[in-house]
């Protein structure tokens, strides 16, 4: 049994990380292949959040009715933010590690996982990459798509397209981190979709995809500001389309490090104590 | 009707059996549920009204739509189910049953979230009805019964029809899932939000409109405002159940075509 915890901690050193890339290159093929096997089950997927956004435009054009701004956004400012906030949202999350994490502990693979080479968590990064570079091109196929059902602009200016971009990296990174959080939830309930579901739901919520959430009322933006999910959707879109410029932005992005630290931090130990879970369950 | 509420019972008992799961599912279809009017509820703090309905009549309607959701799922939740049942092939035993194929079908495996979709419509349609202004009287509460019934077959109709082609295709949970959340996003607003053309599509071509926005503007005293004319608009419940026998019969020939992925 001590073999099977031998491989020390989920974060690889440099050394190992670069003696493993084709390993992790040949996962994330894989998802891509697999990903392009079952488009048909996500142009469902992508139709819904089409339909979503289709629904959102609608809804808050007919809120707006006449007001020129609110809260510092022009209706086709918010109608951008929206649009660009649930397509990013599509993108950033995958229901589908999770549950694949949950499969493999629960049908005790995990234990094949952990003897190869390669760690465990960095794995499960490359199957988040590959899954997530094909949403991402599905997304991109499917822009047309959005443009009718939503509103697309162009970002408020240059520089706002440029903190646009690491701003969407950090969020792509906390979202990353908080799946695998919740995929590893998997060691210790044995049962995972309920989860995997709420999950999605708060973060969805949270995030400000369907509001922003400086619109939302008091005690409610409080905690919305306090939980990670809004440095993944909120923060980048609101940089997009000039809600947050200048120090604000780069104070967003500051944030969204912090978040990146300690959501790592409580991956590492819940990682740490997830390791002896499996050797309790192997012996 | 007696051997299928005794399987119903057992399979309900069954998933009771697994208590932490069910005590999950159950806080997930609640939170499900209520995550489309936390929005609704957030906006409204921000602006009065979406196309003239305030907070208590969208809360109405989007009650009224949880209640006939709830009609059509307590039944036939496992109906969402079905590919995965054939996929096992665990169909073949339905088939030699002297029992209609359907109701083996529906008392199959309680899914246990369906308890939360209850409490929610359940708790979410006694707040609406206390603060929305709708006038109980008699005939409007025979029309809320018999169109909270008829709701739920006008999406359960559709649902059916798509799971019966899992016969041939052997996999349809996406479109399944689609359509749900269609019925679901689209259900919960006044149509004319979506303008002319979207609603009559999701009046004639899917029957969105007759699960609660129409019955809802007929119980809130604004049916003058509606898309269709009084005589339809009271008519609702009436076109669920005909959506329904068209969707029983597309199962019935749907099975015909039926072919064991076997063992």
């Amino acid at each position: 049994m001590t073999t099977l915890t031998a491989p020390p901690a989920g974060v690889p050193t440099e050394h190992t990380l670069g003696r493993n890339l084709p390993a992790y290159r040949q996962i994330m093929r894989s998802r891509l292949k697999t990903a392009a096997t079952y488009r048909q089950n996500v142009f469902f997927l992508l139709a819904i959040v089409v339909v979503q956004i289709f629904i959102l435009r609608k809804v808050w054009s007919a809120l707006y009715q006449g007001q020129h701004t609110v809260d510092g956004l022009t209706l086709h400012a918010m109608l951008v933010y929206l649009t660009i906030a649930n397509l990013q949202n599509w993108v950033f999350q995958d229901p589908t590690i999770s549950m694949y994490m949950y499969d493999r502990i629960r049908e005790g693979q995990v234990a094949f996982d952990l003897v190869r080479p390669a760690g465990f968590v960095p794995q499960m990064f490359a199957h988040l990459a590959g899954s997530s570079f094909a949403t991402m091109l599905f997304a991109l196929c499917a822009l047309p798509l959005v443009a009718l059902a939503g509103t697309l602009g162009a970002p408020a200016s240059g520089s706002a397209f440029l903190l646009y971009l690491l701003s969407f990296v950090g969020g792509y990174v906390i979202t990353a981190l908080l799946t695998l959080i919740v995929g590893m939830v998997a060691f210790w309930t044995m049962e995972i979709s309920g989860l995997t579901m709420l999950y999605y739901l708060v973060n969805q919520f949270f995030a400000g995809a369907l509001v922003p959430i400086t619109l939302f009322p008091g005690a409610l933006r409080v905690l919305a500001n306090l939980l990670p999910f809004q440095a993944t959707t909120y923060a980048p879109v609101s940089i997009y389309v000039g809600r947050l410029t200048g120090a604000d932005a780069w104070r967003a992005i500051g944030v969204q490090v912090v978040w990146v630290v300690l959501l790592t931090l409580c991956a590492t130990a819940m990682w740490r104590r997830a390791l002896h879970r499996v050797v309790v369950q192997g012996g | 009707m007696r051997v299928a509420w005794e399987l119903e019972k057992a399979s309900f008992r069954g998933q009771l059996e697994y208590r932490l799961n069910f005590v999950v599912l159950t806080v997930m279809g609640i939170a499900y549920q209520s995550s489309g009017i936390a929005f609704i509820w957030v906006v409204l703090h921000k602006f009065h009204s979406i196309a003239g309905w305030t907070f208590p009549d969208l809360a109405f309607l989007y009650a009224l739509r949880l209640l006939a959701h709830a009609a059509w799922l307590v039944p036939f939740n496992q109906v969402d189910m079905l590919g995965y049942t054939i996929r096992e092939g665990k169909f073949d035993r339905f088939l030699v049953r002297p029992l209609n194929p359907l109701v083996q079908v529906m008392t199959n495996r309680f899914q246990m979230n369906v308890v939360g979709d209850v409490v929610t419509a359940a708790t979410l349609f006694g707040i609406a009805a206390s603060i929305a202004d709708v006038d109980f009287s008699p005939v409007h509460l025979l029309y809320l019964v018999l169109t909270v019934i008829g709701g739920g077959l006008a999406e359960g109709a559709v649902i059916l029809a798509i799971a019966s082609l899992n016969f041939r295709f052997l996999q349809t949970w996406a479109a399944q899932y689609l359509v749900d959340n269609i019925y679901l996003m689209f259900g919960s607003y006044p149509l004319k939000v979506f303008g002319a053309t979207t609603s009559w599509i999701l009046t004639w071509v899917l029957p969105v409109a007759f699960v609660a926005y129409i019955p809802s503007s007929v119980l809130l005293g604004r049916a003058g405002g509606l898309h269709v004319s009084p005589v339809i608009a009271w008519g609702a419940p009436a076109v669920g159940a005909v959506w329904f026998y068209c969707a029983y019969r597309i199962w019935r020939w749907q099975l015909r075509s039926y072919q064991s992925s076997g063992h």
